[in-house]
């Protein structure tokens, strides 16, 4: 028979070694936006005082032999381990960038970017550029000005060597808030196949016209996927 | 009438029970892995958002769990007292306006509210408090005033989404709060075990170590649930089929709440994602900040673990009118 809260505290260092594994190996930035990252070591170090709470009330006796009703409630509290172990490294692909879209695109007044881009304009600045010029000559995304681009392609083409979608998610609190932003790449006979959710290392120009900015691609790589995924 | 557990559930857990499990976890995670689930789209999504929505709950549910068990062992009975003694109309909003200082998630402040209640505080107060938490507080309204600062509507969202916000929280608890804490809280077997260990002269380290494990796992079970189900919605559902009604503000609302349910985002950062529905009325998107935080499907679980049955039913009941009321009023106010 088995004490309950000895296997109550073993649960809880479990999840605490889970978020020093996410914190460690760096894997929290596919978990979580940078605004939450404080998250994970908060929680292996509060989970593991957690735990060693709980092993101190050992010593008060009295415990209950673990029941099949807490088995099945810790059992649930494991699922997520078990997920990630399953399906490790898994990502945000084509798939939730087709689920996650609104449609929003254009379809209404100008409306800034909730985040500060970086230095270099990327697919937020051309996203919000392709719905005010005042906006993309502010943040220079304009027609012929050079560009490197790194995403997944979110929609291939339809025939050879026409345009593509290239995306990448911008994450701010955890992947369930996830939003992408996407630009269209016309491989502008740049030969090769990119099927979905490959990630891609795109540089070339941008070219205005009636649809928006396209990046008109004078060289395409095939990269690994960023250690931060996200934007 | 106290519900607890099944017999079945109450018989000791066996070893080969517990080694059967072992056995199930290793099973699914080695299927899993030659089965190559990994590579089908859906399942990574459903992975991804499932877990990120658990690694970024659970520690609130922790922190909450934390002042849950400081609530049940460490403050004197006389302290509730004196507030249980407050006219209501004066407990209420004092209530609701305590989400300021307390700025966890909505997985945090429902243990605390729980706890809050079956101690003595009006249980209209504590639901207040509950509701209004994860709203009113600092940094949830930060991360509005800068997803909407670009828009030049920062402080005009932030305000409508506080009043808005302090307003449900005020009208939920006097509605739904009528009842006493006993008709209102779904009593749990570990109460019952627990029943008494504050006063019976047993450690207070003990005792708090005992009531936080509790807590947390309790809830923490309903956010894995809450969290598979948001997952599976969002793996499923795809947002765009709300925009077709974007331009009709009543219905526009409507779908944003529909969304906000489904989505089951943590109101730091549902401001980030209401700024890009925009094809929405600007009230319509408040209806998402205010209505998300409050009603989702990951809270459903736990108000529904957590409270007798009906609540969910009587707290949307409270929340829909509410909130659309108030977000028709505000398209008002803002429109140029």
């Amino acid at each position: 028979m088995i004490d309950g809260r000895l296997a109550r505290t073993a649960v809880l260092a479990l999840w605490a070694a889970f978020f020093a594994y996410l914190w460690l190996t760096g894997e929290m930035t596919r978990y979580l936006g940078p605004r939450t990252y404080w998250v994970v070591p908060f929680g292996a170090f509060t989970l593991l005082a957690a735990a060693g709470i709980h092993l101190m009330t050992l010593r008060s006796g009295g415990g209950r032999k673990l029941s099949v009703g807490q088995v099945a409630s810790l059992s649930v509290l494991l699922v997520p381990i078990v997920a990630v172990v399953m399906v490790p490294r898994a990502e945000l692909g084509a798939l939730a960038a087709s689920r996650k879209a609104t449609g929003g695109v254009g379809a209404a007044g100008y409306s800034a970017p909730p985040v500060t881009s970086g230095a270099e304009p990327s697919f937020i600045d051309v996203h919000f550029a392709n719905e005010s010029a005042e906006y993309g000559a502010k943040r220079g995304v304009v027609d012929g000005r050079p560009m490197e681009l790194v995403g997944f392609v979110s929609q291939p083409s339809a025939t050879p060597g026409t345009t593509f979608e290239l995306s990448r998610f911008y994450v701010s609190c955890c992947a369930a808030d996830a939003i992408p932003y996407s630009v269209m790449i016309d491989p502008a006979g740049v030969e090769g196949d990119f099927p979905v959710d490959t990630w891609l290392s795109v540089s070339g120009t941008l070219r205005q016209d009636t649809q928006g900015f396209t990046l008109e691609a004078q060289r395409i790589r095939e990269v690994d996927e960023p250690q931060d995924p996200y934007l | 009438m106290i519900r607890t557990e099944s017999a079945g559930l109450r018989r000791p857990a066996t070893g080969p029970l517990m080694v059967g499990l072992a056995a199930l976890a290793a099973l699914l995670v080695v299927g899993g892995r030659l089965g190559g689930v990994g590579r089908i789209p859906a399942a990574e999504t459903f992975v991804l958002i499932f877990t990120s929505i658990v690694v970024e709950a659970l520690p609130f549910v922790l922190l909450g769990a934390l002042v849950s068990a400081l609530i049940e062992v460490y403050v004197p009975d006389k302290a509730f007292a004196r507030v249980g003694r407050l006219p209501l109309p004066l407990q209420l909003p004092a209530a609701a306006l305590g989400g300021f200082a307390f700025p966890v998630c909505e997985c945090g402040s429902v243990p605390v509210a729980r706890r809050l209640i079956s101690r003595g505080m009006h249980p209209a107060s504590g639901l207040a408090f509950m509701l209004a938490s994860p709203i009113l507080n600092p940094i949830v309204l930060a991360s509005t005033l800068i997803a909407y600062r670009g828009r030049g509507v920062g402080g005009a969202m932030v305000l409508g989404r506080a009043g808005l916000g302090l307003l449900l929280a005020i009208a939920a608890g006097w509605a739904i709060g009528g009842d006493g804490a006993k008709d209102l809280l779904r009593v749990r077997p570990s109460d019952v075990d627990l029943n008494g260990s504050r006063h019976a002269g047993g450690s207070r380290g003990a005792a708090f170590g005992e009531h936080l494990a509790n807590d947390f796992f309790f809830m923490g079970r309903f956010v894995v649930l809450g969290g598979a189900i948001a997952a599976l919605l969002q793996t499923s559902i795809p947002q765009s089929l709300v925009s077709g009604v974007a331009q009709t503000p009543i219905v526009g609302a409507l779908a944003l709440m529909g969304l906000a349910f489904v989505l089951s985002l943590c109101s730091e950062a549902d401001a980030f994602v209401a700024v890009s529905f925009v094809q929405f009325p600007l009230g319509s998107q408040l209806a998402f900040l205010v209505f998300g935080p409050v009603v989702d499907a990951k809270l459903a679980l736990l108000y529904g673990a957590t409270f007798r049955r009906r609540f969910v039913v009587r707290l949307i009941a409270v929340a829909l009118p509410v909130v659309l009321a108030g977000s028709l009023w505000f398209e008002v106010v803002v429109r140029p």
